[in-house]
């Protein structure tokens, strides 16, 4: 008897002294927060591994800058090109961005102003979307700092298409194809608005414009007829004086300014809303002409149909009002242009239309 | 003797834990700017005129931008080349003070510069990745390149604006090397040691140098950037309008 009670004693000792053993690194799919000694049973998941995108940088054309966290990826374009056309991301499933984005008319709206999911006019005319990963502030006032913050701030908007991560999640279970998507461009496994808003974002960096008629005859590929060579020269010179704001080859300044539109008190305070200072009341983004064309109707209202009454804008002066830009020299009175010059200057304009880009070839 | 020995050791070792640390001297460069020497208000409204050139204009100043390029200092061992380019906007505090980094022992006797860029530097898309790319790009047409320098406002009324804006039109080089020869910028001299402290130089635009003298220059709402005439006489105009001053801390 006294001998089984220390055999008892001497085997319970033994098991005391016995460490469990399992997985014990964290980073693997079994492991084992119990276990104290490993035992080499650990299964990892598969890497997860993205294809990098490379942008080719048009002549003339900074480096593009990408977040370091959404850096550009082939799996990450393809989600955000699939959400761009995809009904999925709005509230009620009514409307994508491509909606009011049509790439006919340089990814802008052909309308004054665009409907919400709900019917609702929107309150401004739906900005081109080219060459946006070359632009810090973006939107007419410049409120959002960097495309994915403006495009969350877009597909979130109660205005717009009031997408969220629940109305996202529950529509993802039935479509297999956007699952597919975005399990192959993001290594998590909860699906959020916020991802989508990055996979959106990669996308539109992409929409780079850069192979109008006119780059082609800068690089001597075509010749430009006597009309179109007159506006350029118009449009370069201080006769014309549109390069201030829309210089460079990405003709734009992304800039913020007041080009005499209307008087003062402003119905719509543009930049000035965002920053608070009066100074900057009546400011509006100087966005890229290329492919003007196509993104009628212009100023952030809509407000000119056509090229010609933009022109013809510039050529009567304007507008006066506190915070007008300097580089309007003379308010009221303009830049006195013929009729032939104008026309010339319109011709010129077309020249920047990139076909590849709105998919007319 | 071990007491002398002893006493030597408590006063070599007082001594040398007395001994200074060496003071690096960092050298900055302010940018100021006067009209009549009175400080520049950009805040005025068109209404507001408080500033007069020669001609007898009134005016204000809404926009002052320019280019400072091939900033050296000259020392007793040689040059150094404190920075290529730097883009100075009066509306934004950060570009009017320019950290140059540490500088070593020795005596220093000048700082030069250029108010734009020479010719060779001055090359359309040279600085497509500077943040004054867009704002200071110059057409090819006109000959290509970077403005030198944009000041903007009102004349005589409120709907009137002047563009000051100066660049090598059609390929000439009418960049303002600051050297020697000009009364208004003293070939200062220091000598860094390890107690000077830091060195902040102030370069001072009287803004309307640009418009007095040798010639009396009016504000007219055509434009200058394809006049070469008036860009002649800008740069002539411009060769003393920096001053500049310095201060130890």
């Amino acid at each position: 008897m006294n001998k089984f009670i220390l055999l008892l004693i001497f085997s319970t000792l033994l098991f005391a002294c016995k460490k469990e053993e399992g997985c014990t690194d964290p980073s693997a799919k079994n492991y084992n927060p119990e276990a104290e000694k490993d035992d080499g049973s650990c299964e990892y998941p598969e890497p997860f591994i993205t294809t990098p995108h490379s942008i080719i940088t048009p002549y003339g054309f900074p480096d593009m800058i990408h977040p370091e966290d959404n850096q550009l990826t082939e799996e990450g374009i393809a989600l955000g090109e699939y959400l761009f056309n995809s009904p999925i991301l709005s509230h009620s499933e009514g409307l994508a961005c491509a909606s009011c984005h049509l790439q006919e008319n340089g990814f802008s709206s052909p309308g004054n102003f665009s409907s919400n999911i709900n019917g609702v006019a929107t309150l401004r005319n739906a900005m081109a979307l080219i060459n946006l990963g070359w632009v810090n502030n973006l939107a007419w006032d410049g409120r959002s700092s960097g495309l994915e913050a403006k495009v969350l701030g877009s597909i979130t908007n109660p205005f717009s298409i009031q997408g969220s991560s629940d109305s996202l999640k529950a529509r993802a279970e039935k479509d297999a194809q956007f699952m597919a998507l975005f399990s192959a461009a993001f290594n998590e496994e909860s699906i959020t608005i916020e991802n989508a808003a990055r996979g959106l974002a990669q996308y539109i960096r992409t929409l780079i414009s850069s192979n109008s008629k006119f780059d082609k005859y800068l690089n001597g590929e075509v010749q430009l007829n006597a009309s179109e060579l007159g506006g350029y020269a118009i449009f370069n010179s201080e006769k014309g004086d549109c390069f201030h704001c829309h210089g460079t080859q990405q003709f734009a300044s992304n800039q913020f300014h007041n080009n005499g539109l209307d008087p003062e008190p402003f119905i719509d305070l543009g930049l000035g809303a965002i920053t608070g200072n009066t100074a900057d009341n009546g400011k509006f983004r100087s966005t890229t002409l290329r492919n003007i064309e196509h993104t009628a109707p212009y100023m952030h209202d809509g407000r000119f149909a056509n090229l010609e009454e933009v022109v013809e804008h510039y050529n009567s002066g304007g507008t006066y009002s506190s915070t007008i830009d300097p580089n309007m020299k003379k308010v009221g009175i303009g830049l006195q242009l013929t009729n032939q010059e104008k026309q010339d200057l319109v011709a010129y304009l077309k020249t920047l239309t990139d076909a590849d880009f709105i998919g007319s070839n | 003797m071990k007491k002398l020995i002893l006493l030597l050791s408590v006063i070599t070792f007082t001594l040398s834990s007395c001994k200074k640390d060496p003071i690096p001297t960092h050298l900055s460069i302010k940018f100021t700017h006067t009209v009549d020497g009175v400080p520049l208000d950009l805040t005025t409204t068109e209404s507001e005129l408080p500033y007069t050139n020669a001609a007898g204009q009134h005016y204000n100043v809404k926009t002052l931008q320019y280019l400072i390029s091939n900033i050296r200092m000259h020392s007793e061992d040689g040059n150094i080349d404190l920075k290529g380019v730097h883009f100075v906007d009066a509306s934004n505090p950060s570009t009017l003070k320019l950290e140059l980094g540490e500088l070593r022992n020795g005596l220093h006797s000048s700082l030069t510069f250029n108010l734009g860029l020479t010719s060779g530097a001055n090359i359309s898309n040279a600085y497509v990745n500077e943040d004054f790319h867009t704002t200071m790009a110059w057409p090819d047409m006109m000959g290509g390149g970077y403005h030198y320098m944009k000041m903007e406002g009102n004349f005589d009324d409120d709907t009137t604006f002047y563009n000051t804006h100066t660049g090598g039109t059609m390929g000439n080089d009418w960049s303002i090397s600051y050297s020697s020869g000009c009364p208004t910028f003293d070939q200062f001299s220091f000598n860094v040691d390890d107690e000077l402290g830091n060195v902040e130089i102030t370069l001072n635009m009287e803004l309307n140098g640009w418009y007095n003298s040798p010639d009396t220059i009016s504000f007219t709402t055509d434009g200058i950037m394809g006049n070469m005439g008036m860009q002649s006489t800008l740069s002539n105009n411009g060769s003393c309008i920096f001053s500049n001053s310095v201060t130890y801390e």
